[in-house]
């Protein structure tokens, strides 16, 4: 799961040296620096690689503070449905 | 002469859309990145000028500026409680304490908005402005992609887009431009870098549809442009002015440097570009659009944005944003580039720290670094703002408890012949910028 989280991020981000530098620590937000449009776009590729949907509206910072963290709500969410 | 007074809210399209329409799925941006974007208008500033801000200027940027002599003045809103409060856009900000301004502010002076973002007749009235405004309805109607696609229409330019009024015409729509490729899905009144939605599979779409569905259940109307994606080489833009007599003037044309339909930088069309555009028509097109705006009601600037197709083929009507905007303040700083052989390129550096960091601190480093674009040093930036880099919150998350604090560094970064040279020069900044604990995003 974490190889396709960073797969997506590093495709979005258009940054290949996120393949090799990002780990279960890092923070989604903060230091891959996702802005608002890549996020959506990040949510949308994620849901369509792991065939589950979020609630748009409810998206807490928690959730994205770290990719371990965002592995936990994956799990949870697809868990929930 | 006549003192102009130079202002205005970014973001403008936030303020003209409709709240009964449904919307693709967004984050929030910070508010306070866009709303210090106001002091980016210093460059339109002459000598007897008043460029108002919702914040006050930074007082070494404002040092600085004066010395390469941008000696404008810098009134800021007095009032700290309607200054943090964004639901106030700038008219508001003035009208809320108009006799304090009204003093305070040169008696028939020129306004000069970014925007019109709302009915400015009472603004008129009380600080006696000399000139005339669109009315809001005007405004908001010829800024939605609706007009945009109509005016493709009228003008009988080839028109690759469709309206969907309902998430299930929108589910249609898409499948079946799905079939061939990539889909575009663009809010009327959406913005660079929000509101526009790529479309790759058919699932997404589904998910999509659904989520408008939802919201038309709740009572909200859908409408959004749907097109094909198409496979572009070029972005870049018109600037013109339609005078209160319906005058298109000819301003710039400005390409832009675009990253997955967020706005990155903007850089002046040579010779040779030019050349290719006035070959293909381009700029009677540019003045039949002016005409057909101005019979919609709209006078002032606009900024037409085209592309150029890897097929060679040149689409010059994408979408019209009858406001100021980024190419025109870098037209303003190229003038005052060209003084010394340079041409300009207007970028941003998005950026986050955990520590504080001033904006002396950001000059000082770059000076240092021989990265300062002084009367002395040609060979360094300009830096355009304080108030976007570390406004406050999180650019993704405005709610949130964190330490972080995100924003953007907008700054002019000359160069001699070659945009690349350009490049190279920001490369070199981000450099600096990280020598000073700031992360640097793109």
């Amino acid at each position: 799961m974490q190889d396709t989280i960073v797969r997506i991020l590093s495709e979005i981000k258009n940054n290949p040296e996120l393949l090799l530098t990002a780990t279960e620590t890092t923070d989604i937000v903060n230091d891959v620096g996702l802005d608002s449009l890549q996020m959506i776009n990040f949510i949308l590729r994620i849901e369509d690689e792991f065939e589950i949907e979020f609630d748009f509206d409810h998206f807490a910072y928690e959730d994205f503070q770290s990719i371990g963290d965002f592995m936990g709500f994956i799990t949870a969410t697809q868990t929930a449905s | 002469m006549k003192s102009t007074v130079v202002l205005g809210t970014f973001d403008s399209e936030a303020w003209w859309r409709s709240p009964n329409g449904s919307m693709l799925p967004s984050m929030n941006s910070s508010q306070a990145v866009t709303m210090g974007m106001d002091e980016l208008l210093f460059p339109l500033c002459k000598e007897q000028d008043i460029l108002f801000t919702r914040q006050p200027m930074d007082e070494h940027l404002r040092s600085y500026l004066s010395q390469l002599g941008y000696t404008f003045t810098n009134v800021h809103c007095r009032n700290p409680v309607h200054a943090d409060d964004y639901t106030l856009h700038v008219f508001d900000l003035l009208m809320a304490d108009a006799s304090y301004y009204q003093q305070l502010l040169p008696q028939d002076a020129l306004f000069s908005p970014y925007s019109i973002l709302s009915d400015t007749s009472e603004l008129v009235r009380r600080f006696n402005v000399g000139n005339q405004f669109p009315s809001l309805d005007a405004v908001r109607a010829v800024n939605s992609k609706i007009y945009s696609h109509e005016l493709r229409q009228r003008l009988g330019i080839r028109n690759m887009s469709s309206i969907a009024d309902s998430s299930e015409e929108l589910l249609a729509l898409g499948s079946e431009l799905l079939r061939t490729g990539q889909v575009l899905v663009k809010d009327p009144l959406g913005v660079s870098g929000k509101g526009n939605m790529l479309i790759s599979s058919e699932r997404m779409l589904k998910r999509i549809a659904a989520y408008l569905q939802e919201q038309e259940n709740r009572g909200k109307q859908t409408q959004f442009i749907i097109e094909p994606l198409l496979d572009k080489t070029e972005d870049f833009s018109c600037q013109l002015f339609i005078t209160e007599k319906g005058e298109a003037e000819f301003i710039s044309v400005q390409r832009m440097v675009n990253e997955a339909f967020s706005y990155i930088g903007s850089y002046p069309a040579g010779s040779g570009f030019t050349r290719i555009l006035r070959d293909n028509d381009y700029f009677s097109i540019m003045e039949d659009a002016c005409k057909d705006l101005f019979m919609a009601g709209y006078h002032g600037e606009v900024c037409i944005d085209s592309m150029l197709l890897a097929s060679g083929e040149m689409v010059p009507i994408v979408e019209i944003n009858a406001r100021k905007s980024m190419g025109l303040i870098n037209h303003h700083v190229n003038q005052y580039v060209r003084q010394y052989s340079l041409f300009s390129f207007l970028t941003f550096i998005s950026a986050g720290c955990s520590t504080e960091v001033t904006m002396l601190q950001v000059l000082e480093a770059l000076r240092a670094g021989g990265l300062l674009f002084t009367q002395e040093n040609r060979q360094g930036i300009i830096p355009l703002g304080a108030n976007t880099l570390f406004g406050s919150g999180n650019t993704a998350f405005a709610e949130a408890e964190s330490e972080w604090r995100k924003g953007k560094l907008y700054v002019a970064a000359p160069y001699v012949s070659d945009v690349s040279e350009a490049f190279t020069l920001i490369h070199r900044v981000k450099d600096v910028l990280k020598s000073l604990t700031i992360k640097v995003y793109n």
